[in-house]
């Protein structure tokens, strides 16, 4: 009878110990702040077109430098090696889950689409009204995706060191000709949101650079707003 | 021994129960109303297609066509992660445009980040405010000139690009490769169309205010290609044809110490052994 509120009061230390570290694995988790999720896809250019064979969410947007996902991996760590251990076990049953059931489901939306796309031609013909101009065949992939933000860049120009600097320092945008400041020839990579690490700036021909290792990094904007990308040397 | 005692009778009785059957089921197909008449595009169908593109082609002249207008945005979109979870974000836009050389889109993300965008028919300009940082650089040939570069060259992102463009009602001929008139419905009161299309990559829906002003009020793109199939959705509202227009609303001008920085297409791309840009970067969008 004596022992009965003792046993009261540790269950209930117990249950709120219990529910503050699933509190803590919530956070970390991220529900809670939203960190660590990727902002970017294909859904987020609000095109018309889509280009064809690209994956979603990135392996590379994931280890994003930004400071909510640096957070939200301290939070992580301090939660606890179980609770890791733990998700990392889920997290490999749930990959190799995932992965089954994505090359069933590749299968079957490949047999979909040579469907569709058979629906899609047939209906074509019949949607074009006679006197119109259907679209050519063989007509050019750019013509359709120019919308879609991932198209690549025709590579124009090697200029490219002096096309950052006259950005930087200020010059007159007359001299910066479009035709000679595109230089990449593939969908640029994505950067990452603050810099990844704690360099000082060091400003080389009105361009501030930021040093990590040997690395060199500068500030850019990119589709999802102002990034640090690596860069060649000063 | 019964069944072998009147064998004719027995057949008999087979064959009336036969005939009976037979005419049972010719009574029934008589009554039925004819499937091939119904499933066969008849002159409803078709008259409701021709509908469907004579709808979305008005809107598109319509639209290229309209000198000035503001109107804002609210748009939402999936991400599928590569956990395979589908996550929403969203983003609200105010778009004024005065063709053929003025275009200013405000946009605020559901983070909170800020973006400006300006074309004055010489530079596109990208600000962030909350930085004090821009890009620029300069296009000059008009509103569709721009924009094309902006998205296909400098590979920024503009959502709905192709409806800021006099060449929507091309594009849209040109893409379009089914069309079909949903229903008749309403979009915050509004009658609208509901027609749903198929590009080669995209599914869309879009929603056409009935009237003598056609404008869209929603839009729905599904990327039936990708994985998750994810969806963005844009809903339209204060459209307004005869909006104040100011030039300095499409010309930027830096505020005081704002730093200028190039656009992320116009790096070079890092030769040396370093750490490439997909190891060392991957920033959130």
């Amino acid at each position: 009878m004596n022992t009965k509120p003792s046993v009261i009061v540790t269950a209930v230390i117990a249950a709120f110990i219990f529910l503050m570290g699933t509190a803590d694995d919530v956070f970390a988790r991220g529900i809670g702040g939203g960190g660590g999720f990727s902002r970017s896809g294909t859904a987020a250019s609000g095109s018309f077109s889509a280009g064809a064979g690209r994956a979603q969410g990135s392996g590379a947007s994931r280890q994003a430098y930004s400071g909510s996902a640096a957070q939200h991996q301290q939070n992580r760590q301090q939660y606890g090696q179980q609770a890791q251990q733990s998700r990392q076990q889920y997290g490999q049953q749930a990959q190799q889950s995932r992965q089954q059931y994505g090359q069933q489901t590749q299968q079957s939306r490949q047999a979909q689409q040579q469907q569709a796309q058979q629906s899609r031609q047939q209906a074509a013909q019949s949607y074009y009204p006679p006197g119109s101009r259907p679209p050519p065949a063989g007509y050019s992939y750019d013509e359709n995706n120019w919308d879609d933000g991932e198209v690549a860049a025709v590579a124009v120009g090697a200029a490219a060191v002096g096309a950052i600097a006259g950005h930087a320092t200020g010059e007159s945008s007359s001299s910066t000709e479009p035709s000679t400041t595109v230089v990449q020839t593939a969908p640029p990579p994505s950067g990452s949101a603050s810099p990844p690490c704690a360099a000082s700036p060091t400003v080389v021909g009105g361009v501030t650079y930021y040093q990590c290792g040997s690395t060199w990094y500068t500030q850019a904007y990119g589709s999802g707003g102002v990034v640090y990308m690596p860069v060649p040397p000063p | 021994m019964k069944t072998t005692r009147h064998p004719e009778i027995r057949m008999m009785l087979c064959v009336a129960l036969l005939a009976i059957i037979a005419s049972c089921a010719q009574e029934q197909a008589a009554t039925r109303p004819e499937p091939s008449a119904a499933r066969t595009p008849g002159t409803q169908a078709v008259a409701e297609s021709a509908d469907a593109r004579g709808i979305l082609m008005r809107m598109a002249e319509f639209l290229a066509n309209t000198p000035q207008y503001s109107v804002n945005i609210q748009d939402n979109y999936d991400v599928v992660q590569e956990s395979g979870q589908k996550i929403e974000f969203g983003e609200r836009r105010k778009v004024t445009e005065s063709r053929p050389n003025g275009l200013r889109v405000e946009a605020e993300h559901s983070n909170g980040d800020k973006h400006l965008v300006q074309y004055d028919g010489k530079d596109i300009t990208v600000f962030n405010p909350t930085l004090n940082i821009y890009a620029q650089v300069t296009k000059p040939g008009g509103i569709d000139e721009a924009v094309m570069y902006f998205l296909r060259d400098l590979h920024m992102r503009l959502p709905l690009a192709m409806l800021l463009t006099s060449r929507l009602p091309s594009e849209l001929e040109k893409r379009t490769q089914a069309l079909d008139y949903v229903e008749r419905t309403e979009i915050q009161g509004t009658p609208a169309h509901h027609l749903a299309g198929q590009t080669e990559t995209v599914d869309y829906q879009v929603w056409i205010a009935e009237g003598s002003q056609p404008l869209p009020l929603r839009v729905v793109l599904t990327y039936k290609n990708e994985e998750g199939q994810p969806q963005f959705r844009a809903q339209f509202s204060d459209w307004n044809l005869a909006p104040e227009i100011n030039n300095s609303q499409f010309a930027f001008t830096p505020p005081e110490g704002a730093q200028k920085i190039a656009f992320v297409a116009q790096l070079p791309q890092p030769t040396s052994q370093g750490a490439t840009p997909s190891e060392q970067t991957g920033g959130q969008k």
